[in-house]
Formats: C-alpha cells, sequence, structure tokens
C-alpha cells in the first residue's frame, strides 16, 4: 500500500530581515527530514516548542513548501502548485487555538465550510455536516453560537469541520495546549476513535505525553531534525534523551523509573497505570 | 461596559417571518423605509403603523423588546421634535417670547417622531428575525450584479461575516487586556484627551497584535479548509424563493398601492 | 491575617439574562508566606477569586480585606492595593506593549509614581529575579520565545514589588520544560523573598509539588481547603468534580486497595515511589 506521507530529506529555511528589509539571517526551521507514514496509523510528534515540529505540520498540508528534498502526500508532491488543493482535501489540519479557527456563527455552518469550498451539493453537505458533528459528539450544539463553546467543544468542532471534507488523513498542531484537562482528553478520545473507527490516519503533535501513550509511533524533533523515534515503548525507556529535548516520561512511566532507581525490578517499558501496577504487584507477591 | 454593546441582535423564534427569503426582508425593508418618505397625510401613517403592526404580530417577536430599539435615539426624537414643534411657520395658537407653537408645527413634529420611530423599528424588524449570516447571504446575492463591474461582493459579504464573529471575541479581549493593565497600575479614567489618548497605548497595542495573530491564524484555517475565493463554491444554504416569499412580496406590493392610493385621498 | 475574604458573593451580568454567580459565600483567609494553589474546572470561580483579591472586582455581598482593612472602603487606596497585591494574568504575554523589555517592566513601577531611579532598579532586579539575561533587556518582547516572554510578564508584576502574588494559570501553552522553569521561579520567589504565592491551575500535578495549601473550588463554591496530603484523600469526590489526584497519588491509592500499607502522607511521585519501594520489600 502506499504510504500516506513520505518526507525525503525534506528541508525549509526563512529569512529574517531587518527594518531595511535586508536579509539578516537565514533560518533553517526544517533540517533533513526524512520518514514514512503507514496510511491508518496514529502518529505523535513531540518536541519542545521551536523544535520545528508545527512547521513541519503546515509542510504537510500544502501551507509551506519544502525548500529542499520532497514531500508527497497520499502520492502527490506538495511542492507542485496544481496539488495544492487535493493535498488540502486529503490531509486536513485542526490548529491551536480554538477561537482562531472557526469562520462561521453558528456550528453546523462552520462544519459545511470545507464543503461548500469543495464544491459538493447541497444535500450532500447537510449529510455530511451531520455525519461529523456526531462522530465527535456536538451534534445536540449544532444550532449554538461558537462563542458559547467551551475550548474543548470548538476543537471538536473544528474536527468535525475537517472530517466533512472526507480527509484521509489528518494532522493537528498541538490542540490541547490552550484546554484544560476534560477538554483535553475529550479531544483526544474523539481523535482515537475517529482512527479506529474511519481508519482515517491521524498525526498529533504535542508537548503532553500522556496523549501519545497509545500511538503507533512516535517522533521527537528538536532544531528541525528527528531526534528520536519509535514506538511508544521504545521511546518511553530513553528518559534521559527526552529530558535533553526538554520534554519529559508520562507519569506512570517516570514512576515505573523511580521504583527502578531504588531497585524495584519494574519493566523497564511501562506504558500506563495499568501496566506498572500489574509490575509492582508482580515484584511484591511473585518474589 | 464594552461588553455592552451589541451588534447584529437576533431574536430566535419560529416564525413565518424569520423564515422568508432574507432577500425578501432586505429588499422589503428597504420599501418601507421609502415608503415613510412618499406619506403626506395622516392615512397613510394609519397604514404605515397597522402593516408594520402586523408583521410585528406575525414574527413573533415581543412588542417590548421591539420598542427597546428606540432607547438610543431617545435623544434625537425628542430633539427633532422640538425643533419642528417651535421652528415651523403657521398660524399661531401658543406663544412665550421667541417661541411659538403653530398648528402646523404640532403636525410636523408629530408625522417626524412617527417617521422616525417607524423608520427604526422598522429595520430593527429585519434584524431581529434574520441570523447575520442569512443578511450577508441575501446582500452578497441581491448585490451578484455588481460582480460585474469588478466589485468583489462574495468577499465583501465573505468580510462582514467574519467581523461579525470576531467582534464579540475582541470585546472580550479589549476587556481582559484592560484589566491586565489596571493590575499593573494604568490608568484609563483621567486626564485630559491627549492623555488620555496616551494612556490608551497599553490597550491598544495588545489589542492589534492580538487582531493581527488572529487574522493570521484565521487566513491559514481557511486556506487549510481549501478556501479560495467564491468561485466554484457550493452554498449551504442556497437561497431559493418559496411560496410565502412570493406572498410576501405581494403583501407588500399590496401596501404600496395603498399607499399611493391613499396619498391622492 | 495578609488577607481575608469573608462572605464574598459575586454575581455578574445581573439582569442581562445571562446572569452568573461565579462566587458563593466564599470565607477565606490568607496569612504571609503562605503557598496555596486554587484548583477547580473553567467556569469554577478561580479566576475571579483572583480578580476579587485585588479589587479589579467588587463583590456584589460580602467583604475583601487587606491586613484587617476592607479594600472597598470609601478612602481606601485601590491603585496602592493592585502593587501590593500582583496579579498575573492568564496569557500574560499577551499585554506586552513596550518597545523594549526593560520599559515593559518598568510600567507598573513608573504607574505607581516612583523616581525614575527607583523604576529603573525595581525592573533591573525583577528581570533579574526571572532570570532574564541582560542581553535581552533592550530587546523587543516580542521577539523573545514564548517561555521568556511569559517570564518578563511575570517580571512586570514583581518590579511592583507586591507582598503577594497570583498567578492564573501561568504555565498554559508552554513545553514539559517551560513548566518546570515557571514553577521552580515560584518556589524561589516563595522561599527566598519569602512572597506569599496564590497559583491558580487546572492541573494538580503542577499544584502538588509547590504549594502547602490546596484549596478546591466548584461552581463558585469552596469544596476544599487543606495541605495536599489532606486533599488527595478525597479522590472520589475530586473526580466527581471533574478534577484528578496527581498520577502517582493515583496509582499509590489503587496499590492501597490491593493491600498496600503506607504512604498516606506522600504528596509528590518521589514520595509515592518510596512508599512503594518501601511496601515491597517489607
Amino acid at each position: 500500500m502506499r504510504p500516506m506521507i513520505q518526507a525525503h530529506e525534506l528541508a525549509y529555511e526563512y529569512f529574517r530581515r531587518d527594518e531595511e528589509g535586508n536579509v539578516t539571517e537565514i533560518k533553517r526551521a526544517l533540517d533533513g527530514i526524512s520518514l514514512q507514514v503507514k496510511a491508518g496509523d496514529f502518529i505523535g510528534i513531540l518536541g519542545a516548542n521551536g523544535s520545528g515540529k508545527s512547521t513541519f505540520a503546515r509542510h504537510l498540508n500544502a501551507l509551506l513548501v519544502p525548500s529542499e528534498g520532497t514531500l508527497l502526500v497520499d502520492g502527490r508532491d506538495t511542492g507542485k502548485e496544481e496539488n495544492t488543493f487535493q493535498i488540502r482535501q486529503t490531509a486536513g489540519m485542526v490548529f491551536q487555538n480554538p477561537d482562531n479557527q472557526i469562520i462561521a456563527n453558528v456550528v453546523e455552518e462552520d462544519v459545511g465550510f470545507g464543503p461548500e469550498n469543495l464544491g459538493v451539493p447541497t444535500e450532500e453537505i447537510w449529510r455530511r455536516v451531520e455525519e461529523s458533528l456526531k462522530s465527535v459528539g456536538m451534534y445536540a450544539y449544532r444550532k449554538h453560537s461558537p462563542n458559547k463553546l467551551s475550548g474543548g467543544q470548538k476543537q471538536r468542532v473544528a474536527i468535525a469541520g475537517i472530517l466533512a471534507m472526507r480527509p484521509k488523513c489528518i494532522i493537528l498542531d498541538e490542540p490541547t495546549a490552550m484546554l484544560d484537562p476534560a477538554g483535553r482528553s475529550n479531544v483526544i478520545e474523539a481523535m482515537a476513535q475517529i482512527n479506529r473507527e474511519e481508519n482515517i490516519t491521524v498525526i498529533l503533535i504535542t508537548h503532553n505525553m500522556e496523549e501519545v501513550v497509545g500511538a503507533d509511533y512516535l517522533y521527537v524533533m528538536d532544531e528541525g531534525k528527528i531526534g528520536m523515534e519509535g514506538t511508544p515503548r521504545q521511546i518511553f525507556t530513553r528518559a534521559e534523551e527526552l529530558e535533553r529535548y526538554r520534554l519529559t516520561l508520562p507519569e506512570a512511566a517516570r514512576m515505573a523509573l523511580l521504583l527502578r532507581q531504588k531497585g524495584i525490578p519494574i519493566p523497564p517499558d511501562v506504558l500506563d497505570r495499568q501496566e506498572l501496577i500489574e509490575g509492582i504487584l508482580k515484584c511484591k507477591y511473585n518474589t | 461596559m464594552l461588553r455592552d454593546i451589541t451588534i447584529g441582535q437576533y431574536y430566535p423564534a419560529q416564525s413565518v417571518i424569520h423564515c422568508l427569503d432574507p432577500r425578501v426582508k432586505i429588499a422589503g425593508t428597504l420599501a418601507y423605509i421609502i415608503s415613510l418618505f412618499w406619506i403626506s397625510n395622516i392615512w397613510g401613517y394609519v397604514a404605515a403603523i397597522l402593516f408594520f403592526a402586523f408583521l410585528v404580530a406575525l414574527s413573533k417577536v415581543p412588542f417590548s423588546y421591539i420598542i427597546r430599539g428606540l432607547k438610543p435615539i431617545l435623544f434625537l426624537m425628542a430633539f427633532t421634535g422640538l425643533i419642528n414643534l417651535f421652528q415651523t411657520p403657521g398660524k399661531t395658537i401658543w406663544q412665550w417670547g421667541i417661541l411659538q407653537i403653530s398648528e402646523n408645527g404640532i403636525r410636523t413634529a408629530i408625522f417626524l417622531i412617527l417617521r422616525l420611530i417607524l423608520l427604526v423599528i422598522g429595520s430593527s424588524l429585519m434584524t431581529l428575525t434574520t441570523t447575520p449570516n442569512q443578511l450577508t447571504d441575501g446582500l452578497e446575492r441581491l448585490l451578484r450584479p455588481l460582480n460585474r463591474v469588478h466589485i468583489p461582493v462574495h468577499e465583501v459579504a465573505m468580510m462582514m461575516s467574519i467581523a461579525l464573529r470576531f467582534i464579540p471575541i475582541l470585546i472580550e479581549e479589549a476587556d481582559k487586556i484592560m484589566k491586565a493593565q489596571m493590575a499593573r497600575g494604568a490608568d484609563f479614567e483621567s486626564g485630559n484627551i491627549f492623555q488620555r489618548l496616551r494612556n490608551m497605548l497599553p490597550l491598544l497595542v495588545p489589542l492589534f497584535v492580538s487582531a493581527a495573530r488572529r487574522a493570521n491564524d484565521l487566513a491559514y484555517a481557511m486556506e487549510a479548509r481549501c478556501y479560495c475565493g467564491g468561485e466554484g463554491r457550493t452554498k449551504m444554504r442556497p437561497l431559493r424563493y418559496s411560496f410565502a416569499d412570493l406572498a410576501a412580496y405581494s403583501c407588500m406590493a399590496v401596501y404600496l398601492i395603498l399607499l399611493f392610493v391613499l396619498r391622492r385621498w | 491575617m495578609l488577607m481575608e475574604l469573608k462572605n464574598v458573593n459575586y454575581i455578574y451580568g445581573i439582569g442581562s439574562g445571562y446572569e452568573k454567580h461565579a462566587v458563593k459565600n466564599l470565607n477565606l483567609r490568607i496569612g504571609p508566606g503562605e503557598f496555596i494553589g486554587v484548583v477547580g474546572h473553567t467556569g469554577s470561580g478561580k479566576s475571579t477569586l483572583a480578580r476579587l483579591l485585588n479589587g479589579l472586582e467588587k463583590p456584589t455581598s460580602g467583604q475583601v480585606c487587606y491586613h484587617g482593612i476592607d479594600i472597598h472602603n470609601k478612602d481606601f487606596d485601590r491603585k496602592e492595593l493592585r502593587s501590593k497585591v500582583g496579579l498575573v494574568f492568564q496569557y500574560p504575554e499577551h499585554q506586552l506593549f513596550e518597545v523594549s523589555v526593560i520599559k515593559d517592566v518598568e510600567f507598573g513601577p513608573r504607574n505607581i509614581g516612583l523616581k525614575p531611579l527607583e523604576v529603573e532598579l525595581r525592573a533591573y532586579n525583577a528581570l533579574k529575579l526571572t532570570g532574564i539575561g541582560e542581553e535581552l533587556i533592550d530587546a523587543s518582547p516580542h521577539a523573545l520565545s514564548g517561555g521568556q516572554k511569559r517570564r518578563v510578564a511575570i517580571a512586570g508584576v514583581l518590579a511592583m514589588e507586591p507582598e503577594i502574588l497570583i498567578l492564573d494559570e501561568p504555565t498554559a501553552g508552554l513545553d514539559p520544560q517551560g513548566r518546570t522553569e515557571i514553577l521552580e521561579l515560584l518556589e524561589r520567589l516563595h522561599q527566598e523573598q519569602g512572597l506569599t504565592i496564590l497559583l491558580i491551575s487546572h492541573s494538580m500535578e503542577d499544584v502538588a509539588r509547590y504549594a502547602d495549601r490546596i484549596l478546591v473550588m466548584r461552581q463558585g463554591e469552596l469544596v476544599l481547603d487543606g495541605p495536599p496530603a489532606r486533599i488527595f484523600r478525597y479522590e472520589e469526590e475530586l473526580q466527581a468534580i471533574g478534577l484528578n489526584v496527581p498520577e502517582s497519588i493515583g496509582i499509590l491509592h489503587q496499590l492501597q486497595k490491593h493491600g498496600m500499607t503506607g504512604g498516606e502522607d506522600c504528596v509528590t511521585a518521589e514520595e509515592a515511589a518510596a512508599a512503594i519501594a518501601a511496601w515491597i520489600r517489607k
């Protein structure tokens, strides 16, 4: 099967200019990124602020085009302008600030915005709006004004707006950074469900480790490069490296590490609370 | 204080008027406003008031709610009323110094105030029964012929609708920034006009920065959802005239003819 | 008492149709030198509490006292109060407006009416406290990184030399390292400067490690008030209002259901791990 995303030696540079418009500095925001994402996977991209992960996300949607190297989204080269429209339909994007991506004054009209742009016939738009709002659990709010919703609800509306375009892949650029814990888990659960049930590829960009525990594969970015990659289990055993990239372990993995440091033989690849407790009970009762 | 501003107020209800095509409401309101300047005698006003009362009854918007829209123009009404009352020449019926009231004056003052009231509440009935989005949709459609003279009607309508969405957000944000600067000892309330303007900088600079950031984010978000102007777009709610709309146009026509007849009476 | 709230109610939007009772019958005493965490959901009234404390909002009923005096007395100097009760808003970097970092930090002290030399001195000190290096003080605040901007904004409040510092979600949107840096800055200010701190957050994790007292709010009411270890015993009650104990404490509680003994007073992950290790070895 054709991979959803194929990046080869991708680089992105931009110029910083002084007040007269002279170039003072060339900044390399992305530097030799090569990776492949299988269709249907749930991928996490981690990294501290300023590591280049948002810049990379914008490439996946052809909002930015590579300075060097190539990027194929569902087999289409993002560098070619004639592909842009198709790529944006294939790979939808949810942004960080919930307020700044909702366009219409009524929830259902906002969800319909994408399909309208695609030229979808009216009845089909309404069908898609209904389906999408139902799959993120926001159908009951379809007549509401977005201004009256909580941050987590707004983000789910934004996801519905992308779903209504029938994408094969959804990229979420720090969708939970501005949400409270309840809103955060609602958004992540909605995404996991969409990934599972509709087989849509999900690329979640975040610096919150707890959100990617269930992902298929993780990339850690640092200064425009890929610093680490692997399954969550592999990544979370490398605590010191993560710290170097200004990241921390999920709490359960951190507890496991603390226990190992105290000489308790907990397996090094504990992911969540359930596994940790099983490990601890085994140490206590089986030895 | 800042939060008291309401723009594009809409009164949600299920009524015949609410369901009408926005084009009917825009055209109807326009015709009604023009008709008010047409009226020359008391019977005309009676007809205009009765017609309006009929529309209000159909719209299910409480009358008290409609009257509330007059509050901001109370002063203007009193002012124009008084000027006309005292300044219209004619048969004097009361005099005190240079102030005199004529029979003509009373008539003109009453007619003028009536006209103002009907003008304001007449147009507010449209905004009360039409969502801002429907309004912009209707305008876009009515103004479509202007596209031929290269006026970007769709883009202007889109801008209006986005502005409507962001005005409350920016008002709230202004309130928050103001409070935050007050927590740092900023003073927005004292000093002369120049000092006050200068004191507004700590509010205005962050507000502009934020508005620019939001605009930038929004542009990205719209592009990411394949927006590229009005061409090739379909509509979620295409405007199509129904039987009710044609009936409404006919009602409007009957009202205008009636006024025309009454004028000659 | 440094600050005291007596039977405070705050209702906003009275008569507008979307009236909200944001703070209900709140009684609270804040002593000098405390580090208090305030936890609650969006809309629990915790941000309103902050604004009430520094006089930006006036209670609908009840009293807010500073050193025993009602701050809404006619002759009370509320401008002075705002410098003594420093309030850092959510996303404080959005309020930066001056052309340089130092000038922005000077804004607060200048507003109090201090002499220019004193203003500059305080601004320097505040920037030093928050770890902003000399090389950045003349830079435009908009050219800094997110974490730096936030520290500059905090410095802007610190420069007024408040007795109590109230921060509304100071770690929102920062990466893990940035979060730790801000929280450690607060701990330093508390320990070295003796500053009283009120940290508002929706994350128990953030609050647990640093605060010596936690307030839990729900729909405008203060529902729990006590030291972290005691608050964490109410795990089920917290869950009922959509809050959680820190994950490490949750793990501890679950182990206790499986027969674990000890660890009742744990607050941090390190303490929890030590208690678990001790139990396993027993």
